[in-house]
């Protein structure tokens, strides 16, 4: 899809007056949080688990370059071919000509989150007129509806019945019914039928293992395992960070983001692909490219705090403990990639300007953060981003925050640098929401503070604690006087 | 006894001055001296959430400079406590003898509920409260500062208090500092689920353990429903002291 996180306000306002949505998505976040955490929590060590899936990744991220080159090495002594797309540009074009080369009609996908980051299937059809099929049903749902995925495994999640009824009428034949059971039959049918004269299959990738050459892909429909086996040629498109060192660590990735995506121990379908079929195999693609995209992410590599960023394994479990993404739902985020995990990576591949709203609008409650098995600090993150666009960090595409922001920041810095200039700040602003005030709630507030009122009140004391502290002082002074035999009485106490 | 150094956040200070003296009430019932740097003015969180953090960096070390000398600084808030504790070292990474300074002064830095019942060893305030009460976990103090029983220990050792399950008492209320401002929708969206949570335990207290918390939420209820109160916790404490209290 093409990103347009820019829209971020814009979307937001229409999605967040969706009630129905809104109260849906609170029971996706109940639902997932319980079903994941209840997954996790059956593993024999949770703690131990999570540590190791965070070593594994930090290993993983911080020897890239070397995994890398070991997979490459590996994957073509298995028979693949290993192309590298330095953009989605390139990565869109290397794919275009081996649909020309094998003459390719029909293509079947697998879900995959870089074939919506690069646009791919837009592309191949405007540029070639084939015909492609996503085999994952939420994903054709969205495909058929134009609409970007919702949730990263349930892209159809936020659809009733009977808009995914009438989607599948209108664009597959389908006799309307609501019977959710004949629905998937009838998807299923459908799909067999192109499974079947597909001639290419495109696939992402979960996990490449760099020490023998394979590809892992999970998934619970079988579709994934129909877009690897029977097309005679099979493109995986992976970003490089999901390279892993061994097939140790490739499962125990593996087990953590079944668990923490959607609570299963491991996915209904697990494809290990090591190579193209070999002589004497019944199945497999008599092809097989691996197309690795970087698209920035080397960009982000170099950056050793950034570099983090990197680690995402994309299980979605961030998602559904993020109180702004059940809120305002996927479409804000502008970008194939929802919730936290595009706060996380959005801005750095698509640049600081143009996704501003996406890593300030947060709240940076640390929800994300506590639940990821990646070990990601997403709130450290957030906090450097917003730092790289205020001093406007061009490696990502930032200009320096304006100067009438930049001047009211520093003049509020001077006075909470000098005490006499604060209190005489805190007089100034409590006379203004004084004026607005009634016993103690401050109903109308000025200027932007406007935004504030017109949702709720702000409760405002009597005095400020510098003057009840003062008042205390001069209380125990007169006090102790008092003790000392003094006849300096008559103080009010309090 | 102890002595301890208040810290009090600009919010409190310039908004919430009642539950500063709320501090002061608790803190002095239980025995403690008391001293205030009344120089003090805001730790600089705006800055860094802001990402003005050049401009943070001043502020951390006139801060470090004001609390440093202290043996135990407490505050009402879990929020500015992280970012003392948490924030500087890391703002001032560059900076090795600050980089020390504050890590040494974060070693000194608590919010109040972990000050009592981790440090001093207090759980029973001596207060009593008949009816329900429910507690809203704020975002700071329970992921950024691991702060989870103590408030709820404190506030299980208040006489006739009945302490009342919320859903989805982790939930961000919101407030979020400059957030509630910039996506005003999407804070009162938040804030309202908040409530709606709250309503749905038939308590008539919510207690809250952050400043921001309670503006946000204080602030939401008086609007839209004045028979519930959102309290800080030591403002729960401190007004239902057995027997009074001088100050």
């Amino acid at each position: 899809m093409k990103a347009h996180p820019q829209d971020y306000i814009k979307i937001m306002r229409e999605e967040i007056i969706k009630e129905e949505q809104a109260s849906f998505m609170n029971q996706v976040g109940a639902v997932f949080g319980y079903l994941t955490s209840a997954s996790l929590g059956q593993m024999a060590d949770q703690a131990l688990a999570r540590e190791q899936s965070v070593a594994i990744r930090e290993n993983a991220v911080e020897n890239l370059p070397e995994l890398l080159e070991t997979f490459e090495k590996n994957a073509v002594k298995n028979g693949m071919e290993v192309l590298w797309a330095a953009d989605a540009e390139e990565a869109r074009s290397i794919i275009k000509d081996l649909v020309k080369k094998h003459e390719v009609k029909v293509i079947t996908k697998g879900k995959s989150m870089i074939s919506e980051e690069i646009d791919l299937n837009h592309y191949l059809e405007a540029e070639l007129g084939v015909k492609i099929y996503e085999g994952d049903l939420g994903e054709l749902i969205v495909q058929m509806r134009g609409t970007p995925p919702f949730h990263i495994v349930g892209p159809a999640i936020n659809l009733n019945i009977q808009q995914i009824a009438q989607t599948l009428v209108d664009h597959i034949g389908m006799e309307y019914t609501e019977d959710a059971k004949a629905i998937a039959n009838y998807v299923r049918t459908f799909m067999r039928r192109q499974f079947e004269q597909a001639d290419m299959g495109i696939t992402g990738v979960n996990m490449a293992v760099a020490s023998t050459g394979s590809i892992i892909l999970v998934e619970n429909e079988g579709n994934i395992r129909w877009s690897t086996a029977a097309p005679k040629v099979h493109v995986a498109i992976m970003s490089l960070e999901k390279v892993v060192a061994d097939m140790a660590d490739a499962f125990h990735i593996m087990e953590m983001l079944s668990r923490s995506c959607t609570g299963q121990g491991m996915t209904s379908y697990v494809s290990v692909l090591s190579g193209p079929r070999a002589a004497g195999e019944y199945d497999g693609a008599e092809k097989m490219y691996v197309v690795i995209l970087d698209n920035g992410r080397s960009d982000i590599y170099q950056d050793p705090f950034l570099r983090q960023a990197l680690k995402c394994i994309r299980c979605g479990r961030c998602g559904t403990a993020c109180p702004i993404y059940l809120t305002v739902g996927a479409y804000p985020y502008g970008w194939c990639y929802p919730g936290p995990m595009g706060t996380v990576i959005s801005p750095l591949l698509l640049g600081l300007d143009d996704t501003y709203d996406v890593y300030q609008a947060c709240t940076l409650c640390g929800g994300c953060k506590s639940v990821c098995p990646a070990g990601i600090d997403h709130v450290e993150l957030f906090y450097h981003y917003r730092a790289m666009k205020v001093a406007g960090d061009k490696r990502f595409k930032a200009v320096p925050v304006s100067p009438v922001e930049r001047a009211g920041f520093k003049s509020w810095a001077a006075a909470m640098k000098n005490p006499t200039l604060y209190e005489k700040s805190v007089g100034l602003i409590r006379y203004y929401l004084n004026l607005g005030s009634k016993e103690g709630q401050v109903s109308k507030m000025p200027g932007p503070l406007k935004a504030w009122s017109a949702y709720r009140d702000l409760p405002l004391a009597e005095k400020t604690f510098h003057q009840y502290w003062a008042e205390r002082e001069k209380t125990s002074v007169s006090e102790k006087e008092a003790a000392a035999g003094s006849d300096k009485g008559g103080q009010d106490h309090e | 006894m102890q002595r301890i150094s208040l810290f009090i956040p600009c919010a409190v200070d310039a908004l919430l001055g009642d539950v500063g003296a709320d501090t002061v009430r608790l803190l002095s019932s239980l025995g403690f001296e008391l001293i205030y740097h009344a120089e003090q003015t805001c730790c600089g969180q705006p800055a860094i959430s802001a990402g003005h953090v050049d401009l943070a960096r001043d502020i951390a070390k006139r801060f470090i400079e004001i609390f440093e000398d202290d043996e135990i600084i407490v505050s009402p808030s879990g929020s500015c406590v992280n970012t003392v504790k948490n924030d500087y070292p890391r703002l001032l990474s560059d900076e090795p003898e600050w980089h020390l300074r504050a890590l040494n002064l974060g070693e000194k830095v608590y919010e109040i509920s972990q000050f009592l019942v981790d440090q001093a060893g207090i759980e029973d305030v001596h207060a009593s409260f008949t009816g329900k009460i429910a507690y809203h976990k704020s975002c700071h103090l329970l992921r950024a500062l691991g702060i989870d029983l103590q408030p709820q220990k404190l506030l299980s050792h208040v006489k006739g208090a009945e302490i009342v399950p919320l859903n989805a008492a982790e939930q961000c209320c919101g407030f979020g500092g400059q957030f509630a401002i910039k996506y005003p929708q999407v804070s009162h969206a938040l804030v309202r689920q908040k409530t709606q949570n709250f309503l749905q335990t038939g308590a008539e207290v919510l207690i809250v353990s952050d400043p921001g918390c309670l503006l946000n939420i204080g602030g939401y209820l008086h609007r839209n429903h004045p028979h519930l109160k959102a309290r800080h916790l030591v403002s729960f404490l401190a007004q239902n002291l057995e027997g009074g209290v001088s100050i």
